[in-house]
């Protein structure tokens, strides 16, 4: 299994290239500035992850005049790698990702990605079927539980605590737990009776009574939801510290150019953001006391 | 209704053809609905066979999720119209229709029975749209355990549209090859049949006594060609045994009376006179009874080769019997010409001395000659023949050997 993720990740970073070299064109093919390379940590599997940053990845290629390569770490030991040897130049991360990896960033130009609201901070909803016989947080006592990415702030840190402030222990109170993919997989799943709840981002709250289009295929009222998680920091855009400062400053332009421009609504959406905007020092502090 | 040979031919040719072209018609439909059953089959099963490989696992890691993922991707084939996962007893895990999730399958109202079991060995029921839809099934299995089944539905609708369509197609084709065959039959037949056509209506016109006959192209050697040339000699040869005399070689009665029949019409459609003379050899008997019928016939025919050379080539010289001969001359209109013509052979018999005899005396004879015109001593061709009859019977009863015109002697005959 271990093989054929590897692989599956080789193959997507060479896709990558191939694809971002060939929206590059051939003009200036002699004079190419190095390209830039960002590192998205997956919320879903590393496919799915991927498909919904392509088009941040061709819209800064576009914008930037570089090659742009997208890397997807296949888990937290590639991902440290990444970053430590300056391998990648920027790093799209869930806040608590940021907080542990803060001493390779600089420490300006850090952006976060606002919630599809335009919210600086969201959460997860705990969800079950409408028929389920788990009504509160303390039911999911000998229950099947699905919870979000392992690198999922609110779908899997702050749903943690969640758990544990009600009393339950992940490891040992539940029949068995498992890291979802994305949230229309969680939901599925506990729609098709694969897990008895599990953990979704509250942008989807609305699916549940009203399905927006043929991509959310449970049948609406299916779901219920019985409790949130706290709220926590959304995700962080940051820049390494070996990265080029005029290169770093072009970015961070470009990304918070983003949501002015009604083109790249549609690129939003794929990556569940409002827009960017720059981190306030308050939150970093939340973050600190937080997750450190 | 009496058909002939050419019609005969076209329909057994039409009928061969028809038949041959709708046995391989149907042959080809037969193979190809076959072969679009089995591959719409082959396609399905290759479909749910790769559904419950991967369900195998992701119901063993609890993904269902992923199960629906891949239903989707089965579910964009235009063909397939359900597709399902159920557990071993039959309740529904995943579905394209997630209300079918939890329920049992298949539900009540589905009525399945088999199509044709040579084209598709699946069970198949009629869906609430009215599609004919066959079912696939097949097992979901781990390390040998039975986990569920993955059950494909797929419409015939497709298949059905593309064999309509072959349908329509093959009998254009059938039809448009039948009338190519049968334009073929047709003129195929016409080139065999129209020898035999020729060869029928020269036969008509032979037992209708007419014997004019074109004659047929010699260059052809075909059977047909080689019998029209022996019908033709055929013919000729029984006009000569029907109109000529056998001794003579001159124009026979019947003949004679055809050729009068149309000269009159000729002299009445020109407004021209038509002249008979009938000879008749004076004392002609004595010479049968002197030297015997052999010289009798010998002298006949030296006769008529004279007035032959004394004719003109528009005369037509005829045996009307015995030792009576009959001469049409038409278009004389003047009275001397016509009495020069019968005096000019009436001398030359009479100055003839014919050689019959080898070593003996050369015997001459005589004629006397009867001459009637139409219209003027006739109606018609009766009454012609009996005017030169009677114009004869004078000159034999005025001492033979001379010409005498019924013009002359109307006026003495009774009741003129």
């Amino acid at each position: 299994m271990k093989i054929s993720n590897s692989l599956s990740l080789a193959l997507l970073i060479g896709l990558s290239y191939f694809l971002l070299s060939t929206h590059q064109g051939m003009a200036g093919s002699h004079s190419q500035p190095p390209p830039v390379t960002i590192t998205i940590l997956p919320c879903a599997d590393i496919g799915t992850t991927y498909k919904k940053f392509y088009p941040l990845g061709v819209f800064l290629q576009n914008e930037l005049g570089s090659k742009v390569v997208i890397k997807v770490p296949r888990d937290w030991d590639e991902l440290y790698r990444l970053v430590s040897t300056g391998e990648t130049d920027f790093v799209y991360q869930p806040p608590h990702v940021y907080v542990q990896l803060e001493q390779y960033y600089k420490k300006s130009d850090i952006l976060t990605a606002l919630s599809l609201r335009g919210e600086r901070q969201h959460h997860a909803l705990l969800i079950v079927r409408h028929d389920s016989a788990i009504n509160k947080v303390e039911d999911l006592r000998g229950k099947s539980l699905l919870f979000g990415s392992e690198f999922s702030t609110i779908k899997t840190v702050a749903a943690k605590e969640l758990l544990q402030q009600h009393g339950i222990s992940y490891e040992k109170d539940l029949q068995e737990y498992r890291y979802g993919g994305s949230c229309g997989e969680v939901a599925l799943n506990v729609y098709l009776k694969a897990a008895d709840a599990g953990f979704v981002c509250e942008h989807i709250s609305g699916n549940l009574s009203s399905p927006p289009d043929e991509t959310w295929p449970i049948p609406p009222n299916s779901l219920r939801v019985i409790a949130e998680t706290e709220a926590s920091p959304t995700w962080i855009f940051s820049a390494a510290k070996s990265a080029d400062a005029s290169m770093v400053s072009a970015v961070i332009k470009a990304l918070l150019s983003l949501h002015a421009t009604r083109n790249h609504q549609a690129l939003l959406k794929d990556i569940e953001s409002w827009g960017f905007a720059p981190i306030l020092e308050s939150d970093l502090l939340i973050l600190r006391k937080k997750f450190l | 209704m009496k058909l002939n040979c050419r019609l005969k031919l076209i329909i057994a040719i039409s009928l061969l053809v028809f038949a041959s072209q709708l046995t391989t018609a149907y042959i080809i439909i037969r193979q190809s609905a076959e072969s679009l059953h089995a591959k719409t089959h082959i396609h399905g099963e290759e479909l749910a066979k790769n559904l419950a490989e991967f369900a195998g696992e992701a119901i063993v890691s609890r993904n269902l999720a992923s199960i629906y993922q891949q239903i989707q991707f089965a579910m964009r084939d235009d063909n397939i119209r359900h597709a399902v996962v159920v557990d071993p007893g039959q309740k529904v895990l995943v579905s394209d229709n997630l209300e079918d999730v939890d329920t049992i399958y298949p539900p009540e109202h589905i009525k399945k029975f088999y199509f044709n079991e040579k084209l598709d060995d699946s069970p198949h029921y009629i869906d609430k749209n009215g599609e004919t839809i066959a079912e696939i099934t097949i097992p979901i299995t781990l390390a040998n355990n039975l986990l569920g089944n993955v059950i494909l539905a797929y419409s015939h609708t497709d298949i059905d549209k593309k064999i309509s369509t072959l349908n329509n197609q093959t009998l254009i084709t059938l039809l448009v090859g039948f009338a190519g065959a049968v334009l073929l039959t047709i003129l195929l037949t016409s080139m065999i049949t129209r020898p035999l056509i020729q060869l029928e209506k020269i036969a008509k016109k032979i037992s209708m006594g007419n014997f004019e006959i074109e004659k047929p192209d010699t260059h052809s050697n075909d059977e047909f060609n080689l019998l029209s040339q022996t019908m033709y000699s055929m013919a000729k040869r029984l006009e000569e045994l029907v109109y000529n005399d056998p001794l003579t070689g001159l124009y026979n009665r019947q003949l004679l009376n055809i050729r009068l029949s149309e000269e009159l019409a000729r002299s009445r459609r020109h407004v021209r006179p038509l002249a008979l003379l009938m000879v008749d050899i004076d004392h002609f008997k004595r010479i049968n009874d002197s030297y015997g019928h052999l010289v009798g016939d010998e002298m006949l025919v030296a006769i008529t080769s004279l007035i032959a050379k004394h004719i003109r080539e528009v005369d037509c010289l005829a045996r009307f019997g015995g030792e009576e001969f009959i001469i049409l001359a038409p278009d004389m209109t003047e009275n001397n010409a016509r009495q020069q013509l019968a005096e000019r052979i009436r001398t030359a018999v009479a100055n003839e001395e014919f050689n019959i005899l080898p070593g003996k005396q050369n015997l001459r004879v005589t004629i006397s000659v009867g001459l009637a015109l139409y219209p003027t001593d006739a109606n018609n061709e009766r009454e012609l023949i009996a005017a030169a009859d009677q114009a004869l019977y004078a000159a034999k009863y005025s001492g033979r050997n001379q010409v005498r015109a019924y013009s002359e002697l109307k006026d003495y005959l009774p009741g003129t």
